[in-house]
């Protein structure tokens, strides 16, 4: 189907470091603006969703946390995998058509462009639509890990439906032919945010958390049951929304937490089998995301039967993105950015770096904290209705993740003076 | 680390779980006593582990090491995995001297005790071999044992794993 590059790196399925570090890079960056864009519009978020509200959230979506993910597969896939990614030069074309795509959608949402909006939403959606084929090329056929490929190809199909749901939303910004949009919009955010996300985070998590910590794979059978009870509440919260019927929301939602109980469990079996005790600051991160992916379901069901009052889908979705995977996310780039950094950065004398020296553990720790508490504060402004603790909190996210960005500078600063010591 | 169905795969897991577990004894040790102070080696218990750590680590880079590099890394290049394989044998040459040094050390110190200036050096050279030789199972362990599941066919695995067990 591709050509085969051939200046892929003689490592075979390792890609040069520019390919998944550009991503990063940029995730990084996309963070910062993301809660600037909501302090800005820290007003518009007591009275609901407003365009400000919805740049912030698809500066975390797409710029963030898709960003990442594709980063992290392109590079950590084709090795669980053991099949090379088809082409380093593809790869690359995803990251050109995902940037200015956001930028677009997200200037376009700003500034009430409704044409520049869809414009940037068709190139999102072109790019996400290239990593997808990229994503199933190097899953078919694969036999190994079938709890992590099965989730992956979860995420694969509800990304198919999440780019169908989005261009059709974003041309309509343009063009205006929808009648009703509301439905469509609801099962674009849950099939992006639990389907596409939240199925990749699991499937790498049963990857990632058994090698960060040395211990042994969860089981597989209830970890497949869990996969299927997964997809199943993905179809239940697609119809549900497309329909208009939120009973089979809610029912997606009870199967959500049952989805969420499974992985808990696997998760924390992982960490208690492990063989590595010093597990990192990292896992601060994980743990927490592991108890904001119920809460958001918590907090559906509640907004659901109405009752969060009129903010209630702006706290679900705050808890959703910015809770659960945002914070997920932020923990694994953290880890898996030394992780890769480490092998591609030799010294003149042959020696890769140790893990500890590139990590620079004071920023994150500052990241965390600042993190939590932006949570905290945007999530009790939205409660309350108050702008300006909302705001507040938006300010600490910021600087947290500026803290985050300070950390990928120091590592990649560090990295440099490892490659020119002897 | 993923259900491992080779023979091959389970005994490299195995001395991996051997070598973790001294590797984090030894570990929890220097972070306690830190590098500033010598310990007192007429402590048997102490005595028993840093004898561990020498013959463990020497075990590992001679036995461990060796059949990876002499048997299981040209069949899974035959296997066409020589990416991985060039990968590992680097690190291998990293490790090694470092883990020859800390046995070395670990045997003089048997001998003679530690000065302060000679348990500060031991301290440094021992955290950086931990950590490098964690690193290096992590990676063993996520990709090396998926790819002798995956590559190496039964006969050739019941071969190697002969091999290892006879090492």
């Amino acid at each position: 189907m591709f050509p085969v590059d051939p200046s892929q790196n003689a490592r075979g399925r390792l890609l040069p470091p520019s390919v998944p570090f550009r991503f990063f890079a940029t995730a990084m960056v996309f963070q910062i603006v993301a809660w600037a864009v909501l302090a800005v519009y820290a007003g518009d978020t007591v009275g609901g969703i407003s365009w400000g509200v919805l740049a912030a959230l698809h500066l975390i979506t797409l710029g963030v946390l898709a960003m990442t993910a594709i980063g992290a597969t392109y590079q950590l896939l084709p090795v669980a995998t053991k099949r090379p990614v088809r082409s380093p030069l593809l790869c690359t074309l995803t990251y050109w058509l995902l940037t200015p795509g956001v930028l677009l959608l997200i200037g376009g949402l700003l500034g009430g462009q409704g044409m520049v909006a869809a414009l940037g939403g068709a190139l999102a959606g072109a790019a996400l639509s290239l990593y997808l084929i990229l994503l199933v090329d190097n899953l078919l056929n694969v036999k190994e890990m079938p709890v992590v490929i099965v989730h992956i190809w979860g995420a694969a199909a509800a990304l198919l439906a999440t780019i169908g749901l989005g261009i059709a939303l974003a041309l309509n910004l343009g063009l205006g032919y929808l009648p009703d949009r509301a439905g469509l919009l609801q099962a674009h955010a849950l099939l992006a945010t639990y389907g596409f996300m939240g199925m990749m985070s699991m499937g790498l998590s049963h990857v990632l958390i058994p090698m960060f910590a040395l211990a042994p794979a969860a089981e597989t059978r209830p970890n497949l049951i869990g996969a299927g009870l997964a997809m199943a509440a993905l179809l239940l919260a697609g119809l549900g929304s497309v329909l208009h019927l939120d009973a089979l929301v809610a029912l997606a939602a009870l199967l959500g937490l049952a989805v969420a109980a499974i992985y808990g469990r696997a998760m924390v079996g992982i960490v208690k089998k492990r063989m590595r005790k010093q597990l990192g600051f990292f896992f601060t991160h994980l743990r927490l995301a592991w108890i904001l992916l119920p809460a958001s379901l918590a907090a559906g069901l509640l907004a659901l039967a109405g009752l969060l009052g009129e903010r209630g889908p702006l706290i679900f979705g705050f808890l959703l993105v910015f809770g659960w995977l945002l914070t997920f996310l932020t923990g694994t780039l953290s880890r898996i950015m030394p992780f890769l950094a480490s092998m591609h950065t030799v010294s003149q004398s042959g020696r890769t770096p140790l893990l500890s020296a590139l990590m620079a553990e004071r920023p994150l720790r500052i990241q965390f904290g600042l993190h939590l508490g932006a949570l905290l504060l945007v999530l009790g402004g939205l409660a309350g209705g108050w702008a300006d603790v909302i705001r507040l909190g938006a300010l600490l996210g910021i600087g947290g993740a500026v803290a985050l960005a300070g950390y990928g500078i120091e590592l990649w600063r560090r990295c440099l003076a490892h490659i020119r010591s002897a | 680390m993923f259900g491992i169905t080779s023979k091959t795969g389970q005994l490299l897991h195995q001395d991996h779980l051997n070598t973790i577990a001294t590797l984090q004894k030894m570990e929890e040790f220097l972070v306690k006593q830190t590098s500033k102070r010598p310990p007192d080696l007429a402590d048997e218990a102490l005595r028993r582990l840093i004898k561990d750590l020498a013959t463990g680590i020497d075990d590992e880079i001679t036995r461990h090491f060796g059949f990876e590099e002499g048997h299981l890394f040209p069949a899974l290049a035959e296997a066409g995995e020589s990416g991985m394989t060039d990968f590992l044998m680097s690190e291998h040459a990293t490790i090694r001297p470092i883990a020859q040094d800390i046995g070395r050390r670990s045997r003089e110190a048997l001998e003679k005790g530690f000065t302060p200036e000679s348990w500060a050096e031991y301290h440094t050279i021992g955290m950086e071999m931990i950590e490098r030789e964690v690193f290096h199972i992590q990676k063993e362990e996520m990709g090396l044992l998926a790819a002798v599941n995956a590559l190496i066919d039964a006969d050739t695995d019941a071969k190697l794993s002969m091999i290892f067990a006879g090492a």
